[in-house]
C-alpha cells in the first residue's frame, strides 16, 4: 500500500512537470500558504511592537510559573516595565532569549531605566547571564513582557529543535501534499 | 496519445468525491481545449493576484531596516498581502464559483458540481448567463467499482451534450 501511495505521488508529480501552468499554479499555492503564516506572524509583530511575539519556555527557571514547553504571547507596548511583570528578554550577541521576572527597576543618571531579572526558580539574579562587564537590562533589550500562555504546546517546537531531521521530512511531506493535492 | 485520450494509470479512490470530482474535470477540460479555445483571464489574473502577494511577503521577510524601524513597513506589507490574499479568495468563492471551463471569446461556459458523498455530477452549459443545459450524470457511467475512469466514454458525452447545447442556443 505504501508503494502504491509514493507510486501515485510520483505520477502525480510528473502530470504536473507536462502541465507548467498547473505546475506554477501549485508553487504559487504553496508559496501562499507558507507566506500566510509568515505573514500572520509579522502582522503580530507589528500589533505587539515586539520582535518576537511568540516565544516557547526552554527551562525550567521559571517554575511553578511557567514550565518547560509552554508557549508566551508577549506584548512591548511603550508603557514602563514594572517590578513583578514577566518579560522576555535578549542578551547581546547570543540567539536564545530568556524568559524571567523584573527584580528591580531604576533610573540611572541619565535618565534611562535599567532593570535586574531572575528566574523564580533560580537562587540568584540573572547577573551571571548578562553580557560581561554588563549590570543592568535596558529598555532596548526587552523583547517584550508575557501576557498570555498556553501550556505544553511548545513542546512540539522544542521537538523540531532537538531533531532538526524531523523537521524537514515534515515540511518535505507537507509540502509534496500540498503540490499533488488540487482540491478546490 | 493525445492528452484527451489520458487514462489513469491507477484506480482512484471513488468514495473521495474530490478525487472523483477533479478526474472529471481534468478529462472535461482536456476535452474541450481539443475542439475549442479556453479562455485563461481568471486563471491569469489569480496568478497575478499571488503573485502581487508573494511579492509583498518577500519585501517584508527581506526589507533592510531592523525591527523596530521597519515597522510601518512590515504593516503595510502585511496589509496589502492580505487585501490580495483576501481578493484572490473572492474571485475564487463568489466569482469564479463552479466554472471548470471557459471559452476563449466568451460562447459558453461550462460547470459541474459533485456534492460529498453523492454519487451524481452535475453538469451545465451556460450562455451569456444563461443556463441552456443541464443534466445529472451517475458517475457510476464512468468508473468501474475499483475506480477505473473510463475516460473514452465521458470524452464522448462531453462532446455530444456541448455541441447540441450550443446547437440549440444558435437556432434560439
Amino acid at each position: 500500500m505504501l508503494k502504491e501511495i509514493i507510486n501515485k505521488q510520483i505520477s502525480e508529480l510528473r502530470k504536473l512537470w507536462d502541465n507548467k501552468q498547473e505546475l506554477l499554479f501549485q508553487l504559487l499555492n504553496l508559496a501562499m500558504i507558507v507566506f500566510s503564516a509568515l505573514m500572520i506572524w509579522k502582522g503580530l509583530m507589528f500589533l505587539t511592537k515586539s520582535e518576537s511575539p511568540v516565544v516557547v519556555v526552554l527551562s525550567g527557571s521559571m517554575e511553578p510559573a511557567f514550565q518547560r514547553g509552554d508557549i508566551l504571547f508577549l506584548n512591548n507596548q511603550d508603557n514602563p516595565i514594572r517590578i513583578g511583570e514577566i518579560v522576555v528578554f535578549k542578551i547581546k550577541d547570543r540567539d536564545i532569549p530568556i524568559v524571567h521576572r523584573v527584580l528591580k527597576v531604576h533610573e540611572n543618571g541619565e535618565g534611562e531605566v535599567e532593570l535586574l531579572t531572575k528566574g523564580d526558580n533560580n537562587r540568584i539574579d540573572d547577573r551571571s547571564l548578562y553580557a560581561p562587564g554588563q549590570l543592568w537590562l535596558r529598555r532596548e533589550d526587552i523583547l517584550g513582557r508575557a501576557v498570555g500562555t498556553l501550556r505544553y504546546v511548545g513542546m512540539v517546537t522544542i521537538m523540531l529543535n532537538d531533531y532538526p531531521m524531523l523537521k524537514y521530512v515534515l515540511v518535505g511531506l507537507m509540502g509534496l501534499f500540498v503540490l499533488t493535492n488540487k482540491e478546490g | 496519445m493525445s492528452d484527451s485520450n489520458l487514462e489513469l494509470a491507477y484506480p482512484i479512490e471513488i468514495g473521495d468525491t474530490v478525487q472523483v470530482k477533479q478526474c472529471l474535470d481534468e478529462s472535461l477540460i482536456a476535452t474541450l481545449c481539443d475542439t475549442h479555445s479556453c479562455s485563461t483571464k481568471l486563471d491569469s489574473f489569480k496568478v497575478t493576484l499571488m503573485l502581487l502577494a508573494c511579492f509583498f511577503a518577500l519585501i517584508a521577510q527581506f526589507t533592510p531596516e531592523p525591527f523596530p524601524e521597519s515597522r510601518l513597513t512590515l504593516g503595510v506589507c502585511v496589509s496589502l498581502y492580505f487585501i490580495c490574499s483576501g481578493l484572490l479568495q473572492f474571485v475564487t468563492t463568489f466569482i469564479e464559483k463552479d466554472i471548470v471551463f471557459m471559452e476563449y471569446h466568451g460562447d459558453f461556459e461550462v460547470r459541474t458540481d459533485l456534492k460529498r458523498f453523492e454519487s451524481d455530477y452535475l453538469f451545465k452549459v451556460v450562455v451569456k448567463g444563461k443556463v441552456v443545459f443541464e443534466e445529472k450524470w451517475c458517475i457510476g457511467n464512468f468508473f468501474t467499482e475499483e475506480g477505473y475512469f473510463w475516460n473514452e466514454g465521458f470524452e464522448a458525452k462531453v462532446r455530444d451534450v456541448v455541441s447540441k447545447a450550443l446547437k440549440k442556443t444558435k437556432k434560439e
